[in-house]
């Protein structure tokens, strides 16, 4: 046996464990190996002559003690306590006829004819049998986007404003129209007046000069409604005058078609 | 008696029958956490604590273990615990007290060395402190394995069990702390 394996021995042995006779042999003509082995066991004699403390004489009581202070905290623990009232709710047990009960309610139920609605029942029954539990999430899915993509498709008939070519027409003997449209360009502040009048004679073929008509004259248009049409001026190439802008559109009907390049209001 | 039959015992309430467990275990438990801790006083709170535990999981013991096996795993546990919380506190350990002859009379002696009185009475000499002293000064994971082996004279297997550690990795430790100790104790060998 080499010295390794000697000192392997010796150093897992317990206090009382006896060396082989390899062991000895070889501690008998190894002095370090002797030397490691004494060392050891004088280590180990060290360790058990340690003198052993004791428990003290009251060590009982103070455990009986700690089991009260324990078990009453455990009573005064909210969690605990409600377990423990679960656990002690009596289980209720199956009649003694219950058997006879199943039988009976199922020879009923085989007997009895079926109604539309049972047949409609029964017909889901073997479907969800059939369908795991993904086929039916898609399947419902797949429907609920066909029933989706209907109500918008119906509803987009109905709902959706109708395209008409005519936005506006006015009559402008009649001086209610032009106080309203007033009061509509009123409400959608950013749009530019001037391009306003310039949309509205589009239709007449008369072309007016925006530069003519100036954005703080048009908001005292707009402040005193009544004398609007007696204050706009615009230029009539045909008789090229400045015109009133009342007798220029007079009793005609002005007609604005929307084109990509008109702002919307 | 054999322990589990005390224990079975216990669980249907009798009294008796835990009083002698504790009675077979007080002294081995409280010795062990002692060695762990080094505070005699902490060790037999601690050894209490332990008996408390037996008692309120008394059904949770697995008759897998020997019960001496089962015990000094909840003590190991609650010294290993202990002494993890005075490494986050950075405690020192109490200075220890003891009551001379006179019981009205309390004598206080602090040391600058890191030892029980309660030791002191029960060791006399040097030899002794200086290996109490040594143990101590064990990384925890060693002087563990070395208790239970060398003083408490428990098997591998069961260190093994106590521990949670493979037999192997427990005769490596219980080597490493004995050539540690023989290091220190140089002088007294």
């Amino acid at each position: 046996m080499k010295c390794k394996q000697t000192r392997e021995v010796i150093d897992t042995a317990s206090r009382h464990t006896l060396y082989s006779d390899s062991v000895t042999t070889h501690l008998s003509g190894c002095p370090d190996c002797r030397l490691h082995a004494d060392g050891t066991a004088s280590l180990l004699t060290l360790l058990s002559a340690q003198p052993r403390v004791e428990a003290p004489a009251d060590f009982d009581i103070k455990v009986s003690m700690g089991i009260a202070r324990a078990q009453a905290e455990l009573a005064n623990n909210k969690t605990y306590s409600l377990l423990a009232l679960l656990k002690a709710q009596p289980r209720v047990e199956a009649p003694a006829d219950f058997d006879f009960r199943l039988s009976a309610g199922i020879a009923r139920a085989q007997s009895e004819p079926l109604s539309p609605a049972g047949v409609f029942e029964r017909a889901w029954e073997k479907l969800a049998r059939t369908l795991s539990f993904g086929q039916a999430a898609a399947a419902m899915g797949a429907a609920a986007l066909i029933i989706t993509a209907s109500t918008v498709y119906i509803n987009r008939d109905n709902n959706s404003p109708a395209p008409t070519t005519s936005v506006a027409t006015t009559r402008s003997a009649d001086p209610a129209p032009i106080k309203a449209e007033s009061a509509q360009v009123n409400k959608t502040s950013g749009i530019e007046p001037v391009r306003m009048i310039a949309a509205k004679s589009a239709a007449q073929g008369v072309k007016v000069r925006p530069a003519m008509i100036r954005n703080d004259e048009f908001q005292a248009k707009n402040n005193s409604s009544p004398d609007i049409a007696s204050l706009e001026r615009v230029f009539n190439p045909r008789t090229r005058q400045f015109v009133p802008l009342r007798r220029s559109f007079g009793l005609e009907e002005a007609s604005v078609k929307l084109t990509a390049d008109t702002p919307s209001f | 008696m054999d322990d589990h039959q005390l224990l079975a015992a216990t669980l249907t309430g009798d009294e008796a029958a835990f009083r002698e467990l504790t009675r077979r275990y007080r002294n081995q438990i409280t010795n062990y956490v002692y060695r762990m801790l080094d505070d005699y006083d902490r060790a037999v709170d601690l050894a209490q604590e332990t008996f408390v535990r037996v008692w309120l999981n008394a059904e949770r013991y697995q008759a897998t273990y020997s019960f001496s096996t089962y015990i000094y795993k909840i003590a190991h546990n609650l010294a290993i615990s202990e002494l993890r919380q005075r490494k986050r506190r950075r405690t020192i350990p109490l200075p220890t007290f003891f009551s001379d002859k006179d019981s009205e009379e309390m004598e206080v002696e602090i040391e600058d060395r890191k030892q029980v009185l309660a030791d002191d009475a029960m060791i006399g000499d040097e030899r002794r402190r200086a290996v109490s002293r040594a143990i101590a000064s064990l990384p925890e994971k060693y002087r563990a394995a070395l208790v239970l082996c060398d003083i408490e004279e428990r098997s591998y297997e069961e260190i093994s069990d106590v521990l949670g550690l493979p037999v192997g990795t427990v005769k490596s430790r219980i080597n490493r702390a004995r050539n540690l100790l023989k290091e220190k104790l140089r002088d007294y060998l």
